[in-house]
């Protein structure tokens, strides 16, 4: 028995509790903090009791949420723009949703130093949560929220090259300031005002998935010269009739005209000559029955398409009809991506965290998600998408002075044909400047097209 | 007004905790006698200080008288305990005495703010137990044939351990306890003591290859048992214990590359074996992907710990319950919630502080016996607090032992309490004796 080998053994010892204060250290002062944003976390609910919970404001500086104590010393959730930002600034109302879920940790975390904290402490007040910057515009959200008021529906506007979310809307919309008294009727209101449509609505396409297909065609070699249909108004599958929209004939159609007048019997035509099983594979690709990258809840989009499907679905599919059905934002991302080069940003909905003092404490970079197109794709996209607006279903849409916009219209049959669902997607260019757009306006009654009209609306604040 | 208190105490207690720290820390250094004795009261001064601010902080909270009642007896107790050790030994180590009594606070403070009633309980353990501690420095200074014995303590550990194998009650899916009726204990907790003698006094006698073996497969087969009861965090701390002790015992380095090589082969086929050690090394691994299941207690644990952050949310600004089985696993992470990262590690290092006051008893120890022993709890005690912290921030996976003194757990406190007067009772008779006869 030697003390040498005790004394051994005691370094082990020291060593393995200097390692545990290391670590420890290291977890508290580096790592915990991403790990504390979880909804498994119901420990920040205790965190309200310390801290008031900090403001949201949007790009332009305007406070969205805000905590204000009345004269009885209770805290409330104030919403200055009422439902104006309801679904995507969410609320605490009632449980909690949008970015007040999102960020909820951040907003209840108070990053001033600790010597402003220990004065607080011994103030006997509560310590003032961070506040959060969004990249949401005041200006057109409004726009956009006043163009729709007719309309169920959505409208998700993006900075292409950044993915910064600058409009994020969904009709029918509620008070999030008045939400608790009124739960009981919003909740059970059957056009679920509650739901961000922009993110979880699913839609059927209608014609805005030409796209897709044109996109494989033109992938598979086909090409615009050497294209051409002849269109009588309607065409016979499987022995039933599918028409253009209102019965219209299109004439000879070369491949631009196919999709600036978007021409269903020639959409079938170009989607039967495509490769068995190649739309599903592009679909995929495209983030169809796939994740996103948004931090707000959302739907899938799905696409299906068997390759044994009768020629009756097919030929549907290929226009947007058949099972297929897509939620705005994955559209805006689409769109977003062929103005910048066919890569798909992360969408951003906050730019920083600032502390009670206006100090930043954390600020978000742009981050690149996915590349969905060549470079060379998205160009060659791109003078399809100009023709609608220049000589198609959205010529409307061509007379603003510093606004140029590329796009598709869609009317998507709903309810037997009754009802529609009027889209329109697509980017426009200002100063220099690409964002991506996505209207989507539900149950209009037969073929009037809402859509460029609200898309009209917004756009001409910018003009 | 209230606010204010408990935020004054919030960051008094970390002071005062730093405090215990540093003098604890500073008392290990060769001084006067004078100086030391200082150094001693000011560690029973800040610990009284730590307890009545701890109570106010409580009383706020809770508003129960009964709490301001529990509290003062809890601070007799303490009193009782550090002068009556002192009257009937007046060669105590204080810093072992001294340390035993601050981990003790701590545990009370935290359990009464998580269940009183548990702290009852786990305040008369304590008592029970250190009444009956007071008497084995006693019996150790008497006589020296304990070590003779050493093939029963092996024998009856193990036949003890096998019987609750056989018979024993399941607590969180581990087989560990005895129902005695009116009380269950937890074996493993005693058998660490006899088994840390057994080997003591297998070696002390021999150390030759043949004694080695021998050694090896009666604690072989302590190891295996509790495997098989699936008591991990116990057959880890039997296991390294006993690595350990050949080590110091024999200073062939072999043995310990043996052992842990030995061990690394045990764990991958533990691993494969059973399915119990690949939860938990998958909740370690991961928690997050499984944080609705396995993953949920140690994401619990990160949570409160990441929520607390240096100065701690404050007591009862936090919710330690939230994550299962606090009060006996996880009283690292409820301390580190409401009290804070500071004092977290503070505590982490008066842990460090205490293994070296073991340490440095069984370098004094002349008698072979004795340092073994010394050593060996010292190494049980150590790995102990490893496993436990180490568990609960996600360094190593979690096996679910207590810590030591803090946590709830009769058993647990009072196998504690037993060891401290073990190693104060060969400290006395063995270290003081020794100097007094001027060896």
């Amino acid at each position: 028995m030697e003390n040498k080998s005790i004394m051994r053994a005691t370094y082990i010892f020291v060593g393995l509790f200097l390692i545990m204060a290391v670590y420890f250290s290291y977890y508290l002062g580096m790592k915990s903090d991403e790990q504390m944003n979880n909804s498994y976390n119901k420990l920040t609910g205790k965190l309200g009791e310390t801290t008031v919970r900090g403001k949201i404001y949007s790009s332009d500086g305007k406070v969205l949420a805000e905590t204000v104590t009345d004269d009885d010393g209770r805290e409330r959730r104030n919403y200055p723009y009422n439902e104006l930002f309801c679904h995507v600034v969410g609320t605490t109302a009632y449980g909690q949703s949008g970015l007040e879920a999102v960020y909820d940790y951040q907003l209840l975390m108070s990053d001033s130093s600790w010597v402003s904290k220990l004065f607080t402490d011994l103030k006997g007040k509560k310590y003032e949560g961070n506040n959060i910057i969004t990249t949401l515009d005041t200006e057109l959200q409004k726009a956009a929220f006043d163009a729709m008021s007719d309309y169920k529906g959505a409208v998700v506007i993006m900075e292409a090259d950044t993915g910064k979310v600058i409009t994020m809307m969904s009709n029918p919309s509620y008070n999030p300031n008045t939400l608790r008294e009124q739960w009981d009727t919003i909740s059970a209101d059957k056009t679920s005002p509650l739901v961000n449509r922009a993110t979880m609505g699913l839609y059927t396409p209608g014609s805005i998935f030409k796209l897709f297909t044109l996109e494989e065609y033109l992938e598979e070699g086909g090409q615009s010269s050497d294209y051409i249909f002849n269109c009588t108004g309607a065409v016979q599958i499987s022995g039933k009739n599918i028409s253009c929209a209102n019965g219209h004939s299109h004439g000879t159609v070369d491949l631009t005209g196919s999709f600036s007048n978007s021409c269903n019997g020639s959409f079938i035509n170009i989607g039967s000559s495509l490769k068995n099983g190649s739309l599903k594979k592009l679909c995929d690709r495209m983030l169809f029955n796939s994740h996103l990258p948004i931090k707000l809840p959302y739907n899938k989009s799905s696409f299906s398409l068997a390759d044994d499907a009768d020629d009756f679905l097919k030929a549907q599919t290929y226009f947007g009809q058949g099972e297929t059905l897509c939620t705005p934002v994955h559209m805006a991302l689409i769109c977003s991506a062929i103005a910048n080069d066919g890569v798909i940003m992360e969408p951003m909905f906050v730019e920083r965290i600032e502390n009670a003092y206006g100090k930043t404490v954390e600020s978000f970079e742009p981050k690149e998600y996915k590349t969905i197109f060549s470079k060379v794709q998205a160009e060659n996209l791109k003078p399809y998408l100009r023709s609608v607006v220049e000589k198609g279903t959205a010529i409307r849409l061509n007379d603003f002075k510093n606004l140029t916009v590329y796009g598709k219209t869609g009317t998507a049959q709903t309810d037997n044909g009754n009802k529609s669902n009027s889209w329109f997607i697509g980017f426009f260019e200002k100063d220099g400047k690409s964002y991506s757009i996505a209207v989507v306006c539900e149950d209009v009654p037969g073929n009037v097209s809402p859509s460029i009209t609200v898309t009209k609306d917004i756009l001409k604040t910018l003009d | 007004m209230a606010n204010i208190i408990m935020a004054v105490i919030k960051y008094l207690s970390i002071l005062i905790v730093g405090g215990y720290t540093i003098v604890s820390f500073r008392a290990l250094k060769k001084t006067t006698k004078e100086q030391k004795r200082r150094f001693y009261f000011t560690q029973n001064l800040l610990m009284y200080l730590f307890m009545v601010i701890s109570f106010i902080t409580i009383y706020i909270n809770t508003m129960a008288d009964k709490v301001i009642i529990t509290g003062g007896l809890m601070i007799i107790y303490f009193i009782v305990t550090i002068n009556l050790y002192r009257l009937i030994y007046p060669k105590v180590n204080r810093m072992l005495l001294n340390n035993m009594c601050f981990f003790i606070s701590i545990g009370f403070v935290m359990l009464i703010r998580l269940s009183y009633t548990r702290a009852v309980k786990q305040f008369i353990f304590c008592v029970v137990a250190t009444t009956f501690s007071l008497v084995l420095p006693w019996i150790f200074g008497k006589t020296k044939t304990l070590r003779k014995f050493y093939y029963l303590y092996g024998l009856f550990g193990l036949a003890l351990l096998i019987l609750v194998y056989v018979i024993g009650e399941t607590t969180y899916g581990a087989i560990i306890s005895l129902d005695l009726g009116f009380i269950s204990i937890q074996p493993s907790e005693f058998v660490k003591i006899s088994f840390v003698l057994f080997i003591s006094g297998i070696l002390h006698k021999n150390k030759n290859f043949g004694t080695i073996v021998i050694s090896a497969v009666l604690g072989g087969a302590h190891v295996i048992v509790l495997v098989l009861s699936r008591d991990l965090g116990s057959a880890l701390i039997y296991f390294v214990a006993y690595v350990f002790i050949i080590y110091a015992a024999t200073g062939k380095t072999i043995y310990m590359l043996a052992g842990f090589a030995s061990a690394a082969l045990a764990s991958v086929a533990a691993y494969y074996l059973f399915s119990h050690v690949q939860v938990r090394v998958a909740a370690w691994y991961d928690p997050w992907s499984i944080i609705d299941g396995k993953g949920y207690q140690i994401t619990q644990s990160l949570f409160g710990i990441g929520m607390g952050g240096w100065f701690g949310m404050g007591l009862y600004k936090g919710e330690p319950a939230y994550i299962p089985v606090v009060e006996q696993d996880f009283m690292f992470s409820a301390i580190a919630e409401e009290f804070g990262g500071f004092f977290a590690i503070f505590l982490i290092m008066t842990y460090l502080n205490l293994f070296i006051v073991f340490i440095r008893i069984a370098f004094k120890c002349t008698d072979q016996f004795y340092k073994t022993t010394v050593f060996g709890l010292a190494v049980c005690l150590g790995f102990q607090v490893f496993l436990t912290i180490g568990g609960a921030i996600k360094l190593i996976p979690s096996t679910g032992v207590t810590l030591p003194l803090i946590s709830y757990g009769g058993s647990s406190v009072a196998a504690t309490i037993l060891i401290f007067a073990i190693v104060q009772g060969i400290y006395i008779n063995e270290v003081r004796e020794a100097k007094a006869n001027g060896k």
